[in-house]
């Protein structure tokens, strides 16, 4: 489906183009956020990957699946955001000793779970997050995140292993001191 | 093994939750707007290099012209021979030229990309 949009925009029909904002926005988003961590940000940098996916669509050789190639634009134009912005952030980081809390997480409300997950990925660096992200929710394999991001597999891997031991220790963190009550 | 095995489903389970929606619902149609001008802009572009290739050619016919025309005549301007001042004429015409094309090309090839 996206070969035959991709050739309908190609013609000229610039309007075919919407196809591509429509079906990859929310995934353009989520993957902007996890490294911008700000909403208004991960919002320019998707329209700013859109531009340039509209930019250069002819030079798309289609060797790699047009996901790939979209999905390393809006990585690489998010990693550009927050090196110009040269804003020190100061991320969670080394809680291995703590527990995971499956049981305790189970209890919480849907609302509650969400909240608390995205709470604890926008702790997570940028990289563990958006690894993790794309491992698990977009179940990708190391190979395409290495494609995707031109970071190496072993490293992949040595995020993935930081960024679950941190993610896990966020978690049981934040619901010792915001959710224990509830 | 199996801790590793549950410690994983875990997050797994919990990663189902990081999906985002974009929050902001006019985001397609604003998105559409700058596409749209971005078309418009890259047209505008295209014209203005043809033009400018059009003027690219006036010039290097007229330049071509004027600099032959200087050394066939037989003037002076300020006690110095026009034959003498052509040469000047067109170094100073090559060189314009020169830059331009490089220009143009430069243009005309980063336009095609």
């Amino acid at each position: 489906m996206d070969d035959l949009y991709i050739k309908k925009v190609l013609n000229g029909d610039t309007e075919g183009f919407r196809y591509f904002i429509t079906n990859y926005k929310d995934l353009a988003f989520t993957v902007a956020i996890s490294i911008v961590k700000d909403e208004f940000w991960a919002e320019e940098v998707v329209q700013e990957s859109f531009i340039k996916v509209f930019r250069n669509l002819k030079s798309f050789k289609g060797r790699s699946s047009f996901i790939t190639w979209f999905y390393r634009i809006v990585i690489n134009e998010a990693f550009q955001r927050i090196r110009n912005e040269k804003k020190e952030h100061f991320y969670t980081d080394n809680f291995f000793d703590q527990e995971p809390t499956e049981e305790s997480f189970v209890g919480l409300s849907a609302e509650e779970q969400i909240a608390l997950v995205q709470e604890s990925l926008k702790r997570l660096s940028p990289k563990e997050s958006l690894v993790l992200r794309l491992f698990y929710l977009e179940e990708q394999d190391a190979k395409t995140v290495s494609e995707e991001t031109g970071w190496s597999e072993s490293n992949i891997r040595v995020i993935l292993h930081r960024g679950r031991k941190n993610m896990l220790a966020i978690v049981e963190q934040l619901m010792q001191n915001e959710y224990k009550a509830t | 093994m199996e801790n590793l095995k549950k410690e994983d489903r875990f997050i797994k389970d919990m990663m189902r939750h990081s999906a985002f929606k974009m929050p902001f619902e006019d985001f397609e149609d604003r998105m559409m707007d700058k596409i749209y001008e971005e078309k418009q802009q890259k047209t505008s572009v295209q014209k203005s290099t043809r033009i400018a290739w059009v003027f690219f050619f006036l010039g290097l016919f007229f330049g071509l012209l004027i600099t032959s025309l200087t050394s066939t005549m037989d003037y002076q301007l300020i006690g110095i021979p026009l034959k003498k001042l052509a040469y000047l004429l067109q170094i100073g015409i090559a060189l314009v030229l020169l830059f331009q094309l490089d220009w143009l090309l430069n243009l005309t090839l980063r336009k095609k990309d």
